[in-house]
């Protein structure tokens, strides 16, 4: 028992830290070009297996959405399953199987207790293998989507942020919308699934991930069973056009009817994700606006009372990448809040950070390493987005003596090289009739009932 | 496999209930502390105050200013939060191992006293109230829960949401805030929970040293929670500012802990939350009334509700969708339930529930309302076994008395008329 008096005051001293180092995993590239990946953790009698290809609504051209379309079609009927037999299948076994796409990959993953995985990944194998395709399931989902982008409408963050990266990214295809149009929809042809699957879907653009309760060699030797014959080559054909900062400030306010906060979303093209600078300008966006204890969201919450939550980062991909803060305020707030972040990012940019916030914030993002390795899906992700974006393998070994590295005057170079307050567009999903006046402060206001 | 978990359990001469679950896996620890008060003790007039004042142990106490907290477990290189449901209110942080002493400290140090401002508790009363616009008003549909839990719950304790009503959180003072801690937050009053990768030894003298020397006496009197049966069907229609239609259905149901609970999660899955679910197939699918279709149970402490919801296609029934669920309900209570479909779900259980064991959040989250709720740490070893003995005719009987047999509220919600 203790018996001396607490002295409260005295912050504790911590006891020694555990040493943490990223785990090793096993990695193998068959004769076709697939790369498969396992991360073995016995601990749980459960197994996941993440199928990446690198390919996705980037290269949609055109006819975009057609990246999202192809990938969700794939669970919905194989050769010789249908879709009502596929999740009967799924779902009997307790299962999980999903599929999807963002702009710069495509996603199937399966996830199931060990002893029914090799069925889940068989039924996996035949989605991504031996798609259908089929006229009613094409027109069954070409409906569902069209009716989940009138519902997105009702979201004045979707409203904020589908101007803003139409009026950011201007001819990259980050500019459209991943889940496509009405227009772009009906117009989709089975065709031109099929001829996307063929194009993008190849085994030397594919990582098969495995993690959980399963030996290396077995994971390896499913590959080969099921996509040892799978062959061809993925030719990149696209180009990303080179693209410039918007000149000036501008505002852009979409219409949501009766909207009592205005949401925002306020920033400019940034770099993509493959440059040197990634981590002194992460560093320096998890002081600005990438944490709970940010200046961003220590000003407009815990200083003024704007928000619930502000927040600000890099939106990091494969061909560029843009910055921006996004936050969501009582329509009375919404220059004010514009103000107060327009004030943050050019004091990042004038001044300093202290030596205290650099200690803090590096203490955080060194010290929430652990964390973030919680759990063998969670690594698995990481080592996945290291391939999408073509980033050194030591990365995550080398990573918290990079973090450690940066210097004050690394910040401010990085807030020089990435920040622009005087070039930001402003988008706006909310109630023109309470904002729009005072929006004019920052430049020109245009506001539009509706948004593609 | 075993996936029984271990748990120490020990209480201080201060009442403070303590339970101890090592866990090697990674070099990580999570403190839970549940305080068994939440917006079923706020006082009328005062609808909003535990939430707010969940809100206000993050303002400072004693020694740890304002914002602070946060601050410290991020360069510990953690996270940490709350939330605040109807009978609990629970806060966390999950932590590197070699941080356990500094988690105890500051929770120990808010729990001692609060050290607020007025103009913090101002700026947390403004965040409130934008949490509540971003949350509920400003949302598509965003009133449903406050609608259904008046409809469903009347004249009892749970007739009002969490959130609250806007005025009653700009009327809390500072002294309610300070007699609010007081009352409420004290050793007798908490569930204290810690996993990862302690000793256990170590641990109980940390707990003894900052939590030991923590004396409060609150005679909390409850209010009896008291229910009153629907004696009809209440249907609201709710002009809204969205898109498309979409209803809620809800039943009013056991609370948590329930045997019900348990059964009603082989009709949630069977009938509306899988693709091979009978109404997804049927109205999702087939048919395409409906864009999607899903059920959830609601379960605290005394009681709980059941809400069906579904958004409707454009240009499609929505009186029709409805009656094809209520009457596959019926069917389903009085029909045969295959053994197939019954091990389907086993199936599902069983993975889920390994699921739950995967993080220590988790392990924590589950055993904070076990302890708060049942008294009964252990509850999470025995969930596997409890879903397995459910049968064919206890799901008949349960659906056939809860749903069935019982009236419902409907709340229908349509695009407003002058919307764009």
């Amino acid at each position: 028992m203790i018996t001396e008096k607490l002295d409260r005051s005295k912050k504790p001293i911590p006891g020694a830290p555990r040493d943490v180092k990223f785990p090793g995993y096993f990695e193998a590239t068959l004769p076709n070009g697939i790369n498969v990946i396992v991360i073995k953790d016995e601990k749980f009698p459960i197994v996941s297996a993440r199928f990446v290809f690198k390919a996705g609504s980037f290269f949609d051209g055109e006819k975009y959405g057609i990246s999202s379309f192809t990938s969700e079609m794939l669970t919905k009927g194989t050769q010789s399953r249908s879709a009502l037999e596929i999740a009967e299948l799924v779902d009997y076994h307790g299962a999980f199987l999903s599929s999807g796409c963002d702009f710069d990959a495509t996603f199937v993953s399966c996830y199931s207790l060990k002893k029914y995985f090799e069925k889940i990944f068989d039924i996996t194998s035949e989605v991504i293998l031996r798609p259908a395709f089929a006229e009613d399931e094409i027109n069954r989902l070409r409906e569902q989507k069209i009716n989940s982008i009138i519902s997105y409408k009702d979201e004045g963050d979707y409203l904020a942020s589908r101007i803003y990266k139409k009026n950011i990214y201007h001819k990259l295809p980050y500019s459209k919308p991943l889940e496509g149009t009405e227009s772009i929809l009906n117009s989709l042809q089975k065709n031109d699934l099929e001829n996307f699957y063929n194009t993008n879907y190849k085994p030397d653009n594919l990582i098969i991930a495995f993690v959980g309760d399963i030996d290396e060699a077995r994971a390896v030797q499913l590959v080969e069973e099921k996509f040892g014959s799978f062959t061809g080559e993925f030719v990149n054909n696209t180009v990303a056009e080179d693209e410039h900062l918007n000149p000036e400030k501008k505002v852009y306010i979409v219409k949501k009817s009766g909207a009592v906060q205005s949401s925002l979303k306020v920033g400019h093209l940034a770099f993509k994700r493959n440059i040197p600078d990634y981590i002194p300008a992460s560093v320096m966006n998890t002081l600005l606006g990438g944490s709970f204890t940010s200046r961003i969201n220590k000003n407009l919450r815990e200083v003024n009372g704007f928000t619930y939550g502000a927040r600000s980062f890099f939106d990091w991909k494969k061909y560029s990448g843009d910055f921006a803060v996004e936050t969501e305020v009582g329509n009375s707030f919404t220059a004010p809040a514009v103000k107060e972040m327009l004030f943050e990012i050019n004091k990042m940019k004038n001044e300093f950070v202290s030596d205290e916030e650099l200690t803090s914030v590096k203490n955080y993002l060194t010290g929430n390493f652990p964390l973030q390795l919680e759990t063998p899906n969670a690594i698995a992700s990481k080592v996945i987005s290291l391939k999408i974006y073509d980033i050194e393998k030591d990365y995550y070994n080398t990573y918290i003596s990079k973090v450690n590295a940066v210097t004050k005057q690394d910040i401010n170079d990085v807030a020089m090289k990435y920040l622009h307050p005087e070039k930001v567009t402003i988008a706006v999903g909310g109630n023109p009739d309470e904002i729009q006046k005072d929006m004019m402060q920052f430049g020109d206001v245009e506001v539009f009932d509706d948004v593609e | 496999m075993n996936t029984k978990l271990i748990f120490e359990e020990f209480s201080l001469p201060n009442k403070l209930h303590c339970v101890l679950h090592k866990n090697t896996s990674n070099p990580l620890v999570n403190v839970t502390l549940g305080y068994k008060v939440g917006a079923k003790d706020e006082e009328p007039g005062q609808f909003g105050v535990a939430h707010l004042f969940e809100h206000l142990m993050f303002e400072g106490s004693q020694n740890i200013p304002k914002s602070e907290h946060q601050k410290i477990v991020m360069e510990c290189g953690g996270r940490t939060n709350a939330f605040t449901m109807q009978d609990a209110t629970v806060y966390y942080e999950d932590i590197p191992a070699n941080f356990l002493e500094t988690a105890l400290w500051l929770e120990s140090d808010r729990m001692n006293e609060i050290d607020l401002t007025e103009e913090n508790l101002d700026n947390q009363k403004k965040v409130v109230l934008e949490e509540k616009l971003q949350r509920y008003d400003n949302a598509p549909y965003g009133t449903f829960l406050a609608k259904t839990m008046k409809h469903i719950f009347p004249g009892s304790l749970y007739e009002h949401t969490t959130i609250g009503e806007a005025e009653h959180i700009k009327n809390f003072s500072r002294q309610d805030a300070i007699d609010f801690h007081h009352k409420y937050y004290s050793p007798a009053n908490a569930e204290l929970l810690i996993s990862g990768d302690i000793d256990i030894e170590n641990t109980k003298n940390l707990i003894e040293k900052y939590f030991g020397g923590i004396n409060k006496s609150n005679g909390i009197i409850r209010k009896e929670n008291k229910f009153t049966e629907l004696t009809e069907d209440i249907t609201e229609t709710i002009e809204d500012n969205v898109m498309l239609e979409k209803f809620y259905i809800s039943f009013k149901i056991p609370g948590a802990g329930s045997t019900e609970e348990y059964i009603l999660e082989y009709f949630t899955k069977l009938v509306f939350n899988n693709k091979s679910s009978r109404l997804y197939k049927l109205l999702v699918y087939d048919k395409m009334l409906l864009k999607n279709i899903s059920s959830f149970k609601f379960t605290i402490q005394d009681a709980g509700v059941y809400i069906i919801l579904g958004t409707v296609n454009p240009g499609k029934s929505m009186a029709e969708a409805q009656k094809i669920i209520l009457d596959e309900v019926n069917a389903f209570a009085e029909g045969d339930i295959p053994d197939y479909d019954m091990q389907k779900i086993k199936n599902e259980l069983e993975f889920s529930h390994v699921n739950k064991l995967i993080s220590l959040n988790r392990i924590n989250v589950a055993g904070v309302f076990n302890r708060l709720y049942f008294k009964d740490a252990n509850k999470i070893n025995d969930e596997l076994s409890r879903y397995n003995s459910v049968t064919k005719e206890d799901l008949k009987n349960t659906v056939k008395k809860y749903f069935t047999d019982a009236k419902k509220v409907v709340l229908n919600y349509v695009p407003k008329k002058d919307k764009k």
